[in-house]
């Protein structure tokens, strides 16, 4: 009988995983393997899935000669307080959306929803415009900004759903053992929705950390690129540098995976909290 | 509601945090620009094709053009080939357009049709060095616009054959091939598909440079010289022999004498193909020449004339300058900054600095006298198409806004879908003919 289920397990189980695996970690492997190889290997036939010479001379080029460091930094700059930014004003909002009744509660909802159904692309030209009256093109706040507001409505919607979760009764209690609103907030939900808040954290971290369309809108400096735009530049017209590209695209990939590796725990348990009332 | 209140306060600080630290930067950098321009006038120039060799190269002739004068402070700009009509679009809807911009040759239409360019006909003469420029290319610019001129040309590519020497030498090739009936020969003897190698590359992605000089050269432009349009003005690709022309030259692929990977295959894929010893001969234009020696070593491969048909004579486009334009800012406008910055870019010892550089072809005759294009065998290999009576410049209708993004969109579906079986050569280019015929009619209706 355990014998019958361990073949099972194989069939079912393992073998599936394995082949899903494989098809999903195979284009990073793939990028990897060719940030390694020098140009004339990237397309060597027959096809090497390990460079003969491994070299690391596409990273130092992006480093010394591309200026990478600095577009890694305003990556990072836009990211980390896009990041911020959206955390504290969607668990702030979540609370008072979950909470509290008010006069237009309904229509503030639906606005928000609105404004998830606008693409990108439609939105550039006004907010060009509105940036550049501010005195904001070619500087790195107009992004964290508009992340900030494009990602705030879902991200509100999140939190509203994980503060739905919790039971009002924990920060009755809370209340009732002499803590103030606030105090039984930041004391006794906070914790509580940890997960919540790192899987909110993360969706804002990582849609500032991609953004294009706007990052291509609103910066043309080059000392103010962030990374998805500094990437487009090895696609020229009369070639496209794979080597570099590659060794670009490990480089973006770095900071998303460290980031997931740390929070994966959190993040499964956080992006289903507030899926099922509690 | 004491909770309501801070949380309220909360919101404030944050978005006024926020609001004026990015105003904080914003209007200090506005103050110094301010204190700049007193003493300076700000010119920015916008390049429409990033790379890493051209970024180089402008950047250090923009320090030195900084030093050399008072009157300006020259800003250069440079975007990825993939993001510039994007940004300039925007700069256009937003009338935030630098003082001059560098267009390709088959952008410029686009721009002209929403009114975004000068005509520079009467600013010309502020340019010392637009008598130098080469008469040909300069009526070719003036007669695609009834007489306008919107730009400067400054640098253009040719169509050439690149081969790789070394391979040439190892399976006994004596010499590149001259004729159309050569090459199929070669492609044929010399497609080893079981071990990924072949004698030419060919490309499925915006592929009309090299398939337009196959089609004309094959029919010898069905007798028009060059023109895509017969006497009647009529879209002369629909003809049973360019249908014929493409059969054979689609026969490549379908009979596994090109790479497998040709349908998605780009500039960059063919280039690459050939640098990593896929294929050993392939067409493109000049501009390759700088990836030729990364890959495959100086003196690994060499250039040569693209196809001839069976009378000897080849079709391709040619003289497609990029070109140095100044955005329309109105009448009134002060373009005296913009003309000096034309005028040193396009000075016979800047742009043949450029070109040598960057592997173009220079627009200022005045270039043909350096050394270094003296020395170039592929210079005198470019400029001999030019004297050539068997070559004839295929005559694209750049002229048509929407020509830009039919090459790049309509004919690249269409030649994937023949390559691959699902459309015939004849519907293919009865599509394409009748697609140019309809551009041609809004053109003509519009310009009466």
């Amino acid at each position: 009988m355990k014998r019958k289920v361990a073949v099972g397990n194989i069939f079912y189980r393992d073998i599936p995983l394995v082949l899903f695996l494989v098809f999903t970690l195979f284009p990073f492997y793939w990028i990897l393997n060719t940030s390694l190889k020098n140009t004339t290997e990237v397309f060597s036939i027959p096809v090497k899935y390990w460079p003969a010479y491994p070299t690391f001379e596409n990273y130092r080029n992006l480093f010394e000669n591309m200026g990478f460091n600095q577009y890694f930094l305003n990556s990072a700059f836009v990211a980390v307080l896009t990041t911020v930014c959206v955390t504290v004003l969607a668990l702030l909002g979540g609370y008072a959306m979950s909470r509290y009744t008010f006069k237009g509660k309904g229509f503030i909802y639906v606005l928000l929803l609105v404004t998830q159904m606008l693409p990108a692309v439609v939105l550039m030209i006004p907010l060009f415009q509105t940036m550049n009256t501010l005195g904001l093109i070619n500087n790195l706040f107009s992004l964290v900004i508009i992340c900030s507001c494009t990602n705030l409505p879902f991200c509100l919607f999140l939190m509203m759903g994980y503060f739905n979760s919790v039971p009002r009764a924990l920060e009755e209690a809370a209340q009732i053992d002499g803590c103030s609103m606030l105090a039984a907030v930041f004391r006794i939900l906070l914790p509580v929705m940890r997960p919540s808040i790192v899987a909110t954290g993360a969706y804002a971290f990582i849609n500032a950390w991609n953004v294009y369309v706007y990052a291509l809108a609103f910066i043309t400096q080059k000392s103010q690129y962030t990374l998805p735009l500094a990437l487009n530049v090895f696609q020229g017209e009369y070639g496209t540098e794979y080597g570099l590209l590659a060794a670009g695209c490990v480089i973006s990939l770095v900071p998303v995976l460290v980031i997931f590796a740390f929070i994966q725990k959190h993040l499964s348990g956080g992006a289903t909290a507030g899926a099922v009332k509690g | 509601m004491k909770a309501k209140k801070i949380t309220a306060v909360l919101l404030a600080v944050c978005l006024a945090a926020g609001a004026m630290s990015g105003c904080g930067k914003s209007s200090s950098t506005a103050s110094q620009s301010a204190s700049k321009s007193a003493s300076r006038q700000e010119i920015n120039f916008w390049y429409h094709s990033a790379d890493t060799v051209t970024d180089a190269y402008f950047k250090d002739l923009f320090v030195k053009l900084n030093k050399q004068q008072d009157n300006y402070t020259f800003s250069y700009t440079s975007f990825a080939f993939k993001d510039f009509q994007n940004k300039f679009q925007i700069a256009v809807t937003t009338n935030t357009m630098p003082d001059v911009v560098s267009l390709g040759f088959s952008n410029i239409a686009t721009f002209v049709s929403q009114n975004s360019l000068l005509p520079m006909n009467d600013y010309v003469n502020k340019i010392s060095e637009y008598k130098d420029i080469d008469g040909q290319i300069m009526k070719n610019l003036k007669d695609m616009y009834n007489g306008k001129i919107y730009g400067i040309p400054y640098a253009y590519n040719q169509e050439v054959a690149w081969y790789n020497t070394k391979l040439f030498q190892e399976k006994g090739i004596q010499a590149p091939p001259t004729t159309q009936t050569e090459f199929l020969n070669l492609c044929k003897k010399y497609a080893d598909s079981k071990n990924g190698k072949y004698f030419y590359s060919l490309r499925g992605v915006r592929p009309y440079d090299s398939l337009l000089a196959w089609l004309f050269t094959y029919t010898n432009g069905a007798g028009y010289k060059g023109s895509w349009f017969d006497e009647n003005g009529k879209c002369i690709l629909s003809k049973p022999e360019f249908a014929k022309a493409l059969d054979a030259y689609v026969n490549l692929y379908k009979s596994k004498e090109v790479s497998g990977n040709s349908v998605n295959n780009n500039y960059s894929e063919v280039v690459a193909e050939f640098g990593s010893g896929v294929s050993m001969y392939i067409i493109h234009n000049s501009s390759s020449e700088s990836t030729h020696v990364k890959n495959l070593g100086e003196g690994n491969f060499a250039s040569a004339r693209v196809l001839a048909n069976d009378q000897g004579h080849y079709f391709a486009s040619g003289l497609q300058p990029n070109v140095y334009c100044l955005p329309n800012h109105g009448t009134n406008h002060d373009y005296t900054g913009a003309l000096a910055l034309i005028s040193y870019l396009t000075n016979a010892e800047n742009e043949g600095a450029m070109c040598q550089t960057i592997g173009r072809i220079p627009c200022n005759k005045e270039v043909s006298s350096q050394d270094w294009y003296k020395k170039s065998k592929n210079m005198k290999l470019y400029e001999s198409y030019l004297s050539d009576d068997n070559y004839f410049q295929i005559e694209n209708p750049y002229w048509l806004s929407d020509f830009s993004s039919f090459i790049t969109n309509d004919m690249t579906a269409d030649f994937q879908a023949v390559l691959l079986g699902k459309m015939t050569s004849q519907a293919c280019l009865q599509k394409w003919a009748s697609a140019i015929d309809k551009y041609q009619q809004a053109y003509l209706a519009k310009n009466k």
